[in-house]
């Protein structure tokens, strides 16, 4: 407030969006912005916060994107950010998008965000789509019954948007606020009227909240306005007449006080629905209802999931194979031999450690890029809306909810996007449960690994051999979710709504910048935490207890042998006596926790040869049967660094700790078993 | 009565009672889902999730469609209007 006051020649707008989710407030608030928006995270919560800055006739206007609600109970994460934005910071002016096509669903949070006191300017977007549909809805008599501007738009064709900010700049000149809209009948009115005037005997709470909204809450039972009032000198009085109230009413009423106003609330939007909307034609039945017959149905449903999904990925790594090839080209050959040149200790720093270790991730990048697309595709189109539904059933009977799905998914790209991905999980026990099996999910880094070993081994079954891998990935996380939600994570879960929109053409921006921002987070992360980590090893491995040992340790194994990197390799090999693994394959492990991949270039390291005779040496170092025990262990064992990090920074780090552990034990016991099990076989030998 | 996850697609129910905590009985309630309001079951994976339509007392549908997973579906009870 004192900052405006210092500064009375630019006085800057504040406009928050809020609306549905689902009715095109992205996009509606890219086209206000011009796509320039800064964006944070809103505060102890790790909901995404996007502001931006505009000018409209020399005025400023900051525009705040509000997480999409439904109402404004205060249930979820979501809607406390949007309310308590709403009542404590109290924007000049609030736009509220609504659905043309969804009218009744979306009034109800416009006629709640009138009745909180806010100043409300309806955008009426996608009046397009609503005429398609039959429907046809009069803006001029929408805006007199509620007593705010409307202004109808198509925000993806970017129509109707200069008139909004037309009307956002003028309605913040608007003295007079509209009147009640809901009449909640005589006997709670008589209540509000009472509870409001108690209400405004406070006048810091007079001043912040609009009085009337403030007594529909207290009868309404809202914890988080309680709290409020309990900041007031005269909370005892207001929350003791407010359960006064509710007492009378509840006997009066017959009935509970809350869903009473709900349903007057609906009641309202029914009524204005039914005068501003006129019916073209019947609802035909559309394309959405024939697809979704298919694709939601109760045996095709599944079966038609995972072969999209397999198409995705497949053709995913077909289309990305020969850029990875190039990426692989230019690190280990063209930089790599360039870095050689370089002579001396930066030489091998450049072209051992950060070359070959950087390289061997960024050459993942275009495998992460195609699947990211394809699954951002599938999200836009509105199909991941319908594959969390088909699985849902199976989700409940391992305790979780079809929401977890996406997460998991992403997990077969990269575990780290889809750590991140859980954030959409509302229910906190749902959310640390998937974040925490993530990293069971046999990611794109460990496939190197596998088709190196079983390449060496199982030569005939390569492919089976690996889709076993994928498999067990699945079997174990899943397992491990139930477990987590039965032990750990005890409590019922508070389930999964979620809106069903229609198919939509895909926004090509929507799924560029979902796929950009999935692979920013690998990207950075190779960046730092694997830069860092590859100089670690590369400095353990030419340096040992006798000192340095100088770069030729990378080449040549007996020399590598008395490094620390050795050291540590020998002491592995102790704790995998019963796999039977050689102290180069368990050196490879600790490499691996780097970033898995990097077993496959530290085995050549560590064997002595180069990643061509790698197959041979392999296949010298090992049975069948220790082989694939290695494997397994490869798929459990740790997640690796980055995405330890990202759990660390999701849900601390005691959760990041816990992974680690319960991982390795996993990894421990699985391969311990394939060993044990196979040698009582006979698979041994 | 039966619980929503059990009824069959298609079907007009009425809901009869929301057996769930405050917090998600006020969230359904917001989305039109309290008790005496008539829905239709879209989809049925029955018994498990459902997608459903809320039909309005002008008889008018909203285009508007929303899926409840199998647990909330459990928590919603309903009786049959053919």
């Amino acid at each position: 407030m004192e900052r405006r006051a210092l500064q009375p020649v630019v006085k800057e707008l504040r406009v928050a969006i809020a609306g549905n989710p689902n009715v095109g407030k992205s996009t509606l608030f890219n086209e206000l912005t011009g796509g320039r928006a800064w964006v944070g995270n809103w505060p102890g919560v790790t909901v995404e916060k996007k502001v931006g800055r505009i000018r409209v006739d020399g005025r400023y206007l900051e525009i705040v994107d509000l997480p999409g609600i439904y109402g404004l109970t205060a249930y979820g994460v979501d809607e406390l950010i949007a309310r308590n934005f709403i009542v404590e910071e109290n924007p000049d002016v609030v736009v509220n998008i609504v659905n043309a096509a969804n009218l009744e669903r979306n009034l109800y949070l416009t006629v709640s965000l009138i009745e909180m006191g806010a100043n409300v300017v309806v955008c009426l977007n996608m009046v397009d789509l609503a005429a398609d549909q039959g429907y046809e809805v009069n803006s001029e008599k929408l805006s007199q019954m509620l007593g705010v501007p409307v202004i109808p738009t198509i925000a993806v064709e970017g129509r109707g948007i200069e008139e909004l900010k037309k009307a956002i700049v003028e309605a913040a000149e608007r003295k007079e606020k509209p009147a009640s809209l809901v009449n909640y009948g005589s006997k709670v009115e008589s209540e509000i009227g009472r509870l409001s005037r108690i209400v405004e005997k406070d006048l810091e709470l007079a001043r912040k909240y609009n009085s009337r909204w403030v007594a529909i809450k207290l009868l309404e039972g809202d914890s988080d306005v309680e709290d409020k009032i309990k900041l007031s000198p005269l909370s005892r009085e207001i929350l003791s007449q407010a359960a006064e109230a509710r007492e009378k009413l509840e006997s009066s009423l017959g009935r509970d006080v809350e869903s009473y106003i709900v349903e007057k609330r609906y009641e309202f939007v029914s009524q204005l629905v039914e005068k501003c909307v006129g019916v073209l034609a019947r609802k035909p039945i559309t394309l959405t209802d024939m697809v979704d017959y298919v694709v939601t149905h109760k045996v095709f449903g599944i079966p038609i999931m995972l072969t999209a999904l397999y198409v995705a990925f497949k053709f995913a790594f077909d289309v990305a194979a020969p850029l990875c090839d190039l990426i692989d080209w230019f690190f280990s050959c063209f930089l790599y031999d360039l870095a050689a040149t370089i002579p001396g200790l930066a030489g091998s720093l450049l072209a051992d450690g950060i070359i070959t270790g950087v390289g061997s991730i960024l050459v993942f990048v275009p495998n992460l890029a195609f699947i990211f697309l394809f699954l951002a595709l599938l999200e836009d189109v509105g199909y991941m809306a319908r594959a969390a539904f088909v699985v849902d059933k199976i989700m409940h009977k391992l305790h979780l909810t079809g929401k977890s799905l996406l997460p998991l998914i992403l997990g077969f790209g990269c575990n780290l996007p889809g750590i991140i991905a859980t954030r959409a999980i509302e229910d906190e026990n749902d959310r640390k449960t998937t974040a925490l099996v993530c990293p069971l999910i046999s990611c794109s880094a460990r496939l190197p690994v596998y088709l190196v070993i079983a390449g060496a081994l199982f030569s005939a079954y390569v492919a089976g051999v690996v889709w076993s891998m994928y498999i067990l990935g699945v079997i174990f996380a899943l397992i491990m979710a139930t477990l987590l939600r039965k032990l750990l994570f005890k409590g019922p879960s508070s389930g999964f709504i979620m809106e069903l929109p229609p198919y939509m053409k895909p926004m090509l921006k929507s799924v560029g910048i979902k796929t950009w921002e999935r692979l920013k987070r690998f990207l950075f992360k190779a960046g730092t935490i694997i830069f860092a980590g590859v100089v670690v090893v590369w400095l353990l491995s030419i340096t040992g207890p006798s000192g340095y040992l100088g770069v030729e340790a990378l080449e040549e194994a007996t020399l590598l042998e008395q490094s620390w990197i050795g050291i540590i390799g020998h002491g592995l090999e102790k704790i995998f006596t019963p796999m039977g693994w050689g102290w180069q394959a368990s050196a490879a492990l600790f490499f691996g926790f780097i970033a898995k991949e990097i077993v496959v270039g530290s085995m050549a390291v560590l064997f002595g040869v180069s990643e061509e005779g790698l197959i041979g040496a392999v296949s010298g170092a090992f049975t069948p049967l220790t082989a694939y025990a290695y494997m397994a262990f490869v798929l459990l064992y740790l997640p690796c660094l980055a995405t330890l990090a990202i759990i660390r920074g999701e849900l601390g780090l005691k959760y990041a700790l816990f992974t680690a552990a319960y991982e390795f034990i996993l990894a421990y016991f699985v391969a311990f078993l394939i060993v044990s099990i196979g040698t009582l076989l006979g698979l041994g030998g | 009565m039966i619980p929503l996850a059990f009824a069959s697609e298609n079907s007009l129910v009425r809901i009869v009672e929301v057996r769930a905590g405050q917090g998600l009985t006020r969230k359904l309630a917001e989305l039109g889902l309290t008790q005496g309001s008539t829905l239709r079951v879209v989809k049925s994976l029955s018994p498990g999730p459902v997608v459903i339509e809320v039909v309005n007392s002008s008889g008018y549908t909203d285009a508007w469609r929303v899926m409840l997973g199998f647990g909330i579906a459990m928590k919603i009870f309903v009786e049959n209007r053919g």
